[in-house]
């Protein structure tokens, strides 16, 4: 399967033929454009102009048609109106074209016919197997420049994706004036075919590609990113840039999930699970990629500073504390060292500020000490410099430049802050192979990124994990879910909820339904008492508005009385013609029995993109208020994920015992998490899930999903 | 003949069904109703939507005029008959009912929409299933455990007047009235001597009006969509939208295939309620949608209907609504009648 991508879109990369469809004697055209740039590349492989009209083109013979081309073609590049794209898909198809871009606007975008030939032409290019980049977008540059962008790029290390044209001609203007440098850069536009997946993986066994980055606006298949992008990120890093909004997310949210949730968390989740490093703007993504291919990946996980001014190295401390970068802990042996060739008004201990008149020397002579330091305890550095009048740049930033040579091993990264006084040496720095940012703050985060494609590269791969599963008769819980749809409901009634949880093993409190008021009272006679009991109606939400709702309910008798007067409650004063099923007799939870009692709130959330999320947290009526939730996708989800999501929770410490509370039944959540994770699996009609809430006991008491809401797809 | 004890029984339901079954047996079937209801009577057909929609479907061979003869205003039938002018009346029913029995073995007689209606001008179901010599089947609604009392008490009368009971027919209207019928009426009407000849199931879809039976009840006009394509959508449940649009999400949500009532600028409701199943928009007080609302209805094929009245009048029309049986819904009818004990009402020693 790998290997079939790779091959299939590997002419595309290093085609040995190009037929320009639509190519142009005019200048201005886009037919023409793309002649001159694959001239101007110095493509060296065979270039055929397509064009009805004419014979020759810049220098090149011309031909009618694809197929009266005598030659194969590996790649062919369209880029005539798209009302006539379906039919020359088609001659390229007969021709044996190996791989096509498809540069023509006026498909999917536009909607309607734009649709239908969109279709047409993914069809078409599945009959002839032929790949397919586009429709909609710039191009593509490889081995040359197929694209109608005005400029090429230097050849580098990054291999680039564009989900948008227009940010694909910025960044290419960009770069060209940065000197930086692509071993490609695709213009993803449609993604009728061939998406951003498809090219992460050709790029990760590339070897030209050292770090992989894109602009992407969404995902088209969840499932395929996890599979190919976990494993491309334990080759180089996967940088992504991701805008816009999971808005499917967000606007139809009605649970307590989906209004905890926002708009971008399963994006985020996403990519960290995959061990993509997320930039969040687009010189974020190129901080990054300029990094990742110079810096070497850090062997430790702390790091120093040197400063010749106190404010930048608090603003970098500040930084790295707050990304949770390992600010390091010299040793007795480093600090001494440090004193024997700093002036004595400088700080010795991280930041270590050589003050404001240090000369060259001075940072030379601190950064060796520095960096001959166990990985351990420093694992590289970050050098900050502001141009003060003793200050000279160029000759820190040459001196810094040949510490990185004698320790290739150590991350190190520089900020020098200014602007016509540090150009210059920034220059020098960055092509000494030490990365220089204009402020601290980047310098962190990409030291940062750094430390943690350490971690991404030792990470056993996701898709390699087993999942334990618990058995489960799933035929009665899609029996349930039938009855619903039948019965033309979308959420479940609290009886069902509770018999699927039960055969999940997620205690609950015991529930039936009763529908006379002698089964009332029969139920809770044998459930025992005291019981609470709630009308079940599909169109009542609010129960206790309607006087649906009776707690505490002591003798069969009671159970009885209660029974009609919910029953007339809810015929007088819920929604007129409401369906009315009868009553739910509950075992009543009686909280003074509890050594402790948490309501903890559990959740899942479908990402249209990315699969069920599931969200725990600090439960309750003010759970949307407080916002203490943590989030997980539930994709290749375990035990020890459901611990960690814990964890970053507030209400994890309370959890362990807190001012002489005992320990709460820990183990019972992560069971909740990992048996939520598989019911939502098992299940793709359960699109939203809510517990709140679950009251967790000590440890020896378990816990109680008290108020369970499913909802199932229409 | 279907008799009832109120409205809404399911004598349509049990007529085409039984029609149908006979049929299949190759009996030669006649359904007559000797009163049609003059509020329900459609310009186009002439005659009212139950028998407009057997006449077409069911018993194609009779005429909708030899099918209904005549049709009252049940609200205002004495300006139309007064006891005095009866006899006239009962006469061309009776001739249209002799020519229909020279063509059939057995004619299933759809009575009023209660045994008693119609008994000032001697017009209802007791008379005329002494005129036709026809047995009665009573049909009932049951909700709750009230009906069970006028299932008895019809049952009494209809016999004290010397005519004879084949049984009943309960309509659970709700699970919950299933439950009663089968854990406490059955054994109650068993014990009375009243033998019941099946129950039917409920059944939503015969329940849910049409957009166009919407339409018809409010007035309200198509905005946007294709009238045709959506004309006999049923609706499933009504959402007034009157809430901020968060507090209706929930709301909107929970219910599917619905009709929200809503006020034409409230453009959040209608967005909300286009993200969830809903089956047509009706904006009240005169107020066109937005642009943007047209355009996601446009593309969900959700039709938008506008109205000049307020939303409260609006949902008291819907209320009033009585639905009726689609083409479509024929084969619901023919199921419906597996619940039930045919060979009960279709006994030799019966009068038919």
């Amino acid at each position: 399967m790998v290997l079939q991508t790779v091959q299939s879109i590997e002419p595309m990369f290093h085609p040995k033929s190009v037929a320009i469809i639509g190519a142009s004697n005019k200048n201005g055209k886009i037919g023409n454009t793309l002649l001159v740039n694959i001239q101007k590349s110095g493509y060296e492989g065979k270039v055929f102009p397509i064009n009805t009209k004419e014979t020759e083109i810049l220098g090149f013979p011309a031909f009618k048609s694809i197929l009266d081309v005598p030659d194969e073609i590996d790649l062919g590049v369209i880029c005539i109106p798209s009302k006539f794209c379906v039919p020359v898909v088609d001659e390229c198809g007969k021709k044996g074209v190996k791989t096509l871009v498809i540069i023509t606007a006026g498909f999917k975008e536009i909607g309607g016919e734009g649709v239908t030939r969109e279709n047409k032409i993914r069809e078409l290019g599945k009959q002839y197997g032929m790949r397919i980049l586009g429709p909609n977008c710039l191009g593509l540059i490889t081995d040359g420049n197929f694209s109608f962008s005005s400029l090429t790029p230097k050849k580098g290390h990054i291999g680039m994706l564009s989900q948008s044209g227009a940010m694909m001609t910025g960044l290419l203007d960009w770069a060209v004036d940065n000197q930086i440098g692509f071993s490609s850069f695709i213009s993803l536009g449609n993604k009728c075919d061939a998406d951003e997946v498809d090219f992460i993986e050709y790029l990760a066994q590339d070897e030209q590609t050292k770090v992989i980055a894109a602009y992407i606006e969404s995902v088209q298949d969840g499932e395929k990113f996890f599979k190919v992008v976990s494993e491309a990120t334990k080759k180089k890093p996967v940088i992504l840039l991701k805008s816009g909004r999971s808005a499917a997310g967000a606007k139809a949210a009605s649970s307590h999930t989906g209004a905890l949730a926002g708009s971008d968390i399963a994006f985020d989740l996403a990519f960290k699970k995959a061990g993509v490093i997320r930039a969040e703007t687009i010189s974020d993504l190129f901080n990054y990629c300029m990094t990742f291919i110079i810096a070497p990946i850090p062997q430790g996980d702390k790091f120093a500073i040197i400063t010749n001014a106190g404010g930048p190295g608090i603003v970098c401390t500040d930084a790295m504390e707050l990304s949770q970068l390992g600010i390091a802990r010299f040793s007795e042996d480093t600090i001494q060292k440090l004193k024997e060739v700093l002036p004595a008004e400088s700080n010795f201990y991280n930041p270590v500020d050589i003050i404001g008149d240090a000369p060259p020397e001075r940072y030379e002579a601190a950064t060796d000490i520095l960096l001959q330091c166990p990985d351990s305890e420093v694992a590289g550095a970050i050098i900050l410099l502001t141009p003060q009048a003793q200050t000279k740049p160029l000759e820190v930033a040459q001196k810094i430049a040949s510490l990185h040579q004698k320790y290739p091993t150590k991350s190190l990264v520089a900020s020098f802050i200014g602007g016509v006084s540090v150009n210059e040496a920034s220059k020098h720095l960055t092509q000494g192979g030490v990365p220089t940012y204009a402020f601290p703050e980047d310098a962190v985060r990409v030291l940062k990124g750094l430390e943690r494609y350490k971690d991404i590269k030792q990470a056993p791969p996701i898709t390699k994990k087993k999942i334990p599963k618990i058995n489960v008769n799933k035929d009665r819980v899609r029996e349930i879910i039938s009855n619903a749809r039948t019965d033309g409901r979308v959420v479940l009634l609290s009886y069902e909820t509770s018999e699927i949880f039960d055969l999940y093993g997620i205690k609950n409190p015991k529930s039936r339904l009763a529908q006379t008021a002698r089964d009332a009272a029969k139920i809770a006679e044998e459930i025992g008492f005291p019981v609470v009991m709630k009308i079940v109606s599909p169109q009542i939400i609010h129960k206790w508005d309607c006087g649906g709702v009776v707690l505490n309910i002591q003798s069969a008798q009671d159970a009885k009385n209660a029974f009609i007067q919910i029953m007339s409650n809810a015929k007088s004063k819920g929604p007129s013609g409401a369906d009315l099923r009868g009553v739910e007799v509950q075992e009543m939870i009686i909280k003074k029995d509890k050594k402790k009692i948490n309501e903890l709130i559990f959740g899942v959330n479908r990402d249209p993109q990315w699969g069920p999320m599931i969200m725990v947290g600090s439960g309750g009526i003010y759970a949307n208020y407080v916002k203490d939730v943590q989030f997980e996708l539930t994709y290749q989800y375990d035990r020890t994920d459901a611990l960690n999501q814990l964890q970053q929770t507030k209400i994890s410490k309370i959890l362990e015992g807190v001012r002489g509370e005992p320990r709460s039944d820990i183990d019972g959540v992560l069971d909740i998490l990992v048996r939520l994770s598989q019911l939502v699996n098992d299940f793709t009609e359960i699109i939203e899930l809510d517990i709140n809430p679950c009251l967790v006991f000590e440890a020896e008491s378990g816990y109680s999903a008290v108020d369970i809401k499913i909802t199932i797809k229409h | 003949m279907l008799t009832s004890t109120k409205s809404g029984a399911g004598k349509s339901v049990v007529a085409i069904g039984l029609f149908l079954k006979m049929k299949e047996m190759g009996k030669r079937m006649g359904y007559f109703k000797p009163i049609g209801d003059a509020m329900t009577r459609q310009e186009k057909s002439r005659t009212d939507k139950d028998v407009s929609v057997i006449s077409s479907v069911v018993a194609r061979k009779f005429s909708k005029e030899e099918i209904c003869p005549y049709f009252l205003n049940p609200e205002s039938y004495l300006d139309e008959i007064l006891p005095e002018d009866s006899i006239e009346i009962q006469q061309k029913i009776k001739d249209r009912f002799s020519s229909m029995e020279a063509k059939s073995d057995y004619i299933i007689i759809e009575g009023n929409h209660s045994y008693n209606q119609y008994s000032p001008v001697n017009l209802d179901d007791l008379y005329f299933a002494k005129a036709f010599n026809a047995d009665m089947v009573i049909c009932a609604p049951i909700s709750d455990d009230n009906d069970l009392n006028s299932v008895i008490f019809c049952y009494k009368y209809i016999t004290s007047r010397n005519l004879n009971v084949l049984g009943v027919i309960l309509n659970a209207r709700t699970k919950t009235a299933e439950v009663r019928i089968q854990k406490y009426h059955k054994k109650i009407l068993a014990e009375q001597g009243i033998r019941v000849i099946g129950s039917l199931q409920n059944v939503k879809d015969l329940e849910k009006p049409t957009i166009a039976e919407i339409m018809d009840a409010t007035g309200a006009k198509l905005y946007s969509g294709d009238f045709l394509k959506v004309k006999n959508h049923l609706v499933g449940s009504f959402i007034i939208g009157a809430m901020g649009a968060d507090a209706a999400l929930k709301i909107l949500r929970a219910n599917i295939d619905k009709c929200v009532i809503t006020g034409g600028d409230r453009t959040d409701i209608a967005l909300a309620a286009l993200d969830t199943s809903t089956k047509v928009i009706i904006f009240t007080g005169n107020m066109d949608p937005v642009p943007r609302v047209v355009s996601v209805a446009q593309e969900k094929e959700v039709p938008l209907l506008t109205t000049n009245t307020d939303t409260f009048t609006v949902a008291e029309q819907i209320r009033r609504i009585k639905t009726h049986i689609q083409p479509n819904e024929i084969q619901i009818c023919r199921d419906q009648v597996e619940n039930l004990n045919i060979d009960v009402i279709f006994s030799e020693n019966n009068n038919n």
